[in-house]
Formats: C-alpha cells, sequence, structure tokens
C-alpha cells in the first residue's frame, strides 16, 4: 500500500541547500590571495596562457602563449599543462601529465595564482561588481598618469604596476611654466581603495597647483604646504612620501626636496650615479619644514625616480633585496628612453621570487637632452 | 608574526619577530597598540626579530609614538636589523619615535 508522507522543510535547510545547489566550478585568479576574476570551468577546454586568444590571459613574461588547459571530465576537473616553459605547479609540485584539481586546491603559473573553487552564480556575480567597480576606480588612477613624452628638451619613460587593484602610488609631471618642468612621486602608506583614494587627493592638488601661497618651483615650499594640507590626524592617519623636483631650463640646474622618500638616481654621462635627497619625514606625520636642494644637469644625463616598491622585494632564495642592488641595475645607454622604464621592470621581477612583486612598483624615467 | 610582551617596572616590554609587512602589521597591530596606548606605558619595542618592515608598520609605530606622547608617555624602538635600520633612516622615523641601539638605550630613552 502506497504511504502518504508529508516533509516539512525549514528555512534554514532551504538556505544551506540553496548554494551547492547552484554552485558551479571556477577557476580564480588570485592577487595578493585577493580573488580578482573567475571563470566557469565546463566540459570544454579552459585555456590559460599569455596570447590575446587565450580563455584566461596572463600578462607575465613566465607564462607561455598557451600554458596549461582546465577542464570538466566525469565529474572531475581536470587540469593539464601544456608543454609551458616554465611549468604549471599544482600545491607546490610541477605537472608531469594530468591531473585531477580538487576543491581549494593551487597551481602557480608563472608569477600568478589560480584556485579552483565551488562558487554559487549570486555569489560570483557580487564578486564581479565589486571587481567591476575597482577596476573603474583603477582606470580613473591611470587616467590621471601622463602620457610618456618622446621628444624635446625633457623626455620621460614610466612604469605602474600595482600589487592590488588600487595602489598609494602615483606620479606626474609638467611644466610649471615656459622655464620649468616639474616632476614628482608620492607613496601612500598601504594599498587598496583608502591609500588610492589619498594618493589621488594628493596628485590632484598637486595637478592642479591647489597649494595657496606655494610657489611651485620651490619644492620646498611644496613639502611644507603639502605637510601643512595633510596632517595623519585629519587623514585617518595616512601618511605619505614624496620626491619633487623642478627643472630649469634656462641654467640645467634640478631643484629637489624628499619627504620620507627614497632617493631619485641622476646619471649624468661619464659620471658614478647621484642620489638625490633630503633627510626628512613623511609628509603629515610631525611640523617640519623641508629644505630644498639643487644640482647641476648635464647634457644626456637619465634621473630615476621611484617608489620603494620597486627595490623592497624578495629574491628566490628568500633573501631581501636593497636599493644599491636595484641602482646596479640602472643606467641607460644610446639617445633614447622608450622602453627603459619597462627594461628595469621586468630586470626586477627577474630577481624577485616567482609571484607579483611585494610592493607597488612605480617608476619615472626622465632623460635630460 | 610574533609578539611577546612582558611588563619590567612600569615599562612595557614588547618583541616582535617576523616580517612587518601589510599581513603581519595586520597580525599585531590591534593587540600592539592595546597593550600600550589605552594604559599610557612607556614601551621599548625589541626589533631584533624583525626581519623587514613595510609603510604599514611605520604608520603603526608613528600612531602608537604619537597616541603616547600625547599622554606624556614614550614608544622606543631599539636594534633593529641594518636593513630595516635602512628603512627607518630612509623616512627618518627617528624624528618622530626613537630609535635606539640596544635594550640599555632604549631604557635611557624612555626614561630620559
Amino acid at each position: 500500500m502506497a504511504r502518504e508522507q508529508t516533509v516539512l522543510e525549514t528555512p534554514a535547510r532551504f538556505a544551506a541547500a540553496t548554494p551547492d545547489q547552484d554552485a558551479r566550478s571556477y577557476l580564480v585568479v588570485l592577487e595578493r590571495g585577493e580573488p580578482v576574476a573567475h571563470f566557469p570551468i565546463g566540459p570544454e577546454p579552459l585555456t590559460v596562457g599569455r596570447d590575446e586568444g587565450r580563455d584566461v590571459i596572463l600578462e607575465d613574461v613566465q607564462v607561455s602563449r598557451l600554458h596549461l588547459k582546465v577542464h570538466l571530465a566525469a565529474g572531475h576537473v581536470m587540469v593539464e599543462d601544456l608543454g609551458s616553459a616554465n611549468g604549471t605547479y599544482l600545491d607546490g609540485k610541477r605537472l608531469s601529465g594530468p591531473a585531477v584539481l580538487e576543491e581549494g586546491q593551487f597551481l602557480r603559473v608563472g608569477r600568478h595564482l589560480l584556485k579552483y573553487e565551488r562558487r554559487s552564480q549570486r555569489e560570483v556575480e557580487r564578486d564581479d561588481d565589486l571587481h567591476r567597480d575597482l577596476d573603474k576606480a583603477r582606470n580613473y588612477v591611470q587616467a590621471l598618469l601622463p602620457a610618456p613624452v618622446t621628444s624635446g628638451r625633457v623626455c620621460t619613460d614610466w612604469v605602474y604596476r600595482p600589487t592590488t587593484q588600487l595602489s598609494g602610488d602615483a606620479f606626474s609631471y609638467g611644466r610649471i611654466d615656459d622655464a620649468h618642468v616639474a616632476a614628482y612621486v608620492v607613496d601612500v602608506a598601504g594599498h587598496g581603495v583608502g591609500a588610492a583614494m589619498h594618493s589621488v587627493s594628493v596628485l590632484n592638488v598637486l595637478r592642479q597647483r591647489a597649494l595657496p601661497g606655494t610657489d611651485f618651483r620651490d619644492p620646498a615650499q611644496v613639502l611644507d604646504s603639502l605637510n601643512a594640507m595633510f596632517p595623519m590626524d585629519a587623514h585617518d592617519g595616512m601618511y605619505f612620501t614624496i620626491w619633487y623636483g623642478v627643472y630649469s631650463l634656462a641654467d640645467r640646474q634640478l631643484a629637489y626636496a624628499s619627504a620620507g622618500h627614497p632617493p631619485a638616481i641622476l646619471f649624468a654621462p661619464g659620471q658614478p650615479p647621484a642620489r638625490l635627497r633630503t633627510q626628512a619625514p613623511m609628509i603629515g606625520a610631525l611640523e617640519f619644514h623641508y629644505a630644498t636642494r639643487r644640482v647641476g644637469v648635464d647634457p644626456g644625463a637619465v634621473l630615476y625616480v621611484f617608489s620603494d616598491g620597486v627595490y623592497e622585494i624578495t629574491g628566490p632564495d628568500g633573501a631581501a633585496g636593497g636599493l644599491e642592488d636595484f641602482v646596479a641595475l640602472l643606467g641607460v645607454a644610446g639617445a633614447g628612453i622608450h622602453g627603459e622604464a619597462e627594461r628595469v621592470y621586468r630586470a626586477v621581477c627577474a630577481r624577485a621570487k616567482p609571484g607579483p612583486l611585494d610592493d607597488d612598483f612605480s617608476l619615472l624615467v626622465v632623460r635630460f637632452e | 608574526m610574533e609578539m611577546h610582551v612582558k611588563d619590567v617596572d612600569g615599562v612595557v616590554q614588547i618583541a616582535l619577530v617576523g616580517r612587518l609587512d601589510s599581513p603581519g602589521v595586520d597580525q599585531v597591530e590591534t593587540k600592539f597598540t592595546a597593550r600600550l596606548v589605552p594604559a599610557g606605558a612607556n614601551g621599548v619595542v625589541d626589533l631584533s626579530g624583525v626581519e623587514f618592515v613595510g609603510s604599514l608598520a611605520i604608520r603603526m609605530f608613528i600612531s602608537v609614538g604619537r597616541a603616547l606622547a600625547r599622554k606624556q608617555k614614550k614608544l622606543v624602538l631599539y636594534a633593529p636589523r641594518p636593513l630595516v635600520n635602512q628603512v627607518f633612516e630612509s623616512v627618518s622615523l627617528n624624528t618622530i619615535v626613537p630609535v635606539a641601539a640596544d635594550y640599555a638605550a632604549a631604557l635611557a630613552a624612555v626614561r630620559g
């Protein structure tokens, strides 16, 4: 005899069941341990590589054009290295053939870390919305950075590589008047949204020259005014370091001042590199009067201005890099500087342990013709 | 990141061990601040076990140092490794938070 049965489902049980029923498999790209993109894994191979045509494109010289593939087969997620030059590492072990990828496992591909996760569509959509917003914020920050100058008496080149989507680094350069060009790099302590908002505030103040009563040709005045405008206590405990220089076209003098910032490095033809900095605390930490120094600039000299992230790296053996290691990579030959910043960035990456660099990488290169 | 604390004659002695990068600071900042600031205690911090300091660590030291200064108390760091000391010098930290060579000098600075 058939027996009728009434089953009462509690809301709690529904709540627990819903995410699992909806869950799908995703390959997640991580940056500093945070997910930045989700790619659904299905029966069709999901390809990972450096080339434009891949499903997951990783801009990384250690990643092959076609590096690996992931797909669903017989209820399992399978991963296979496709003959990449530098290999694919599953939880630290190099793959030698197709392997089953278990939920929560990590793949190391060049400098990138990928993770296999099962998530509900809603969770992924929420993450994607957040990252779209962060992308917009990043695009805004990058739109504030000036285009490289490829001709004229002062030429520039730069690299800007935040470790997270948003960085506390910012820089700019441009004419103050017919006879003076300013260049500066700012580094707000920390990463992420808060640091980026603060660096954008500082950058906009400098770009708009919105420091009342300040002669922007005098670096010390600029730093004094910034110090008065951005005290830590009024800005959620945030401080920033800065290197600010002004080049006089008429007498070929570079005036500069720095606040808690690494020295800029000036390479004059036939001379050892000069370290340009003034010993002074970061902006916002205490009342202080900054000082300006000046140095003559020979034709053909090249100036490197950067944040500390360019040299505070960890090597493959765990050893920490320092400023002197970085300075040894500098010095440009030939007439142009186009591509010089990228060359230095790649040289630093080659010395660092695999994976993203530890800190934001901002490097500005200026050549005086 | 490890943090060891003891109280000796009214001076809070803190030893930090590990990397004071962003994750390291996340691990200790609340404890570090809570141990020193609410009590308004003089503090000396042994950095001989710290391999690296990032900008957030410097921010932590400055914030606590300034909070203590408002209570007429001092925070003194001591025994930084050469690479860590280079970072302190590059940001002129000594103008805000004293950095001593060793424990005896730190105690003298905090009581001076």
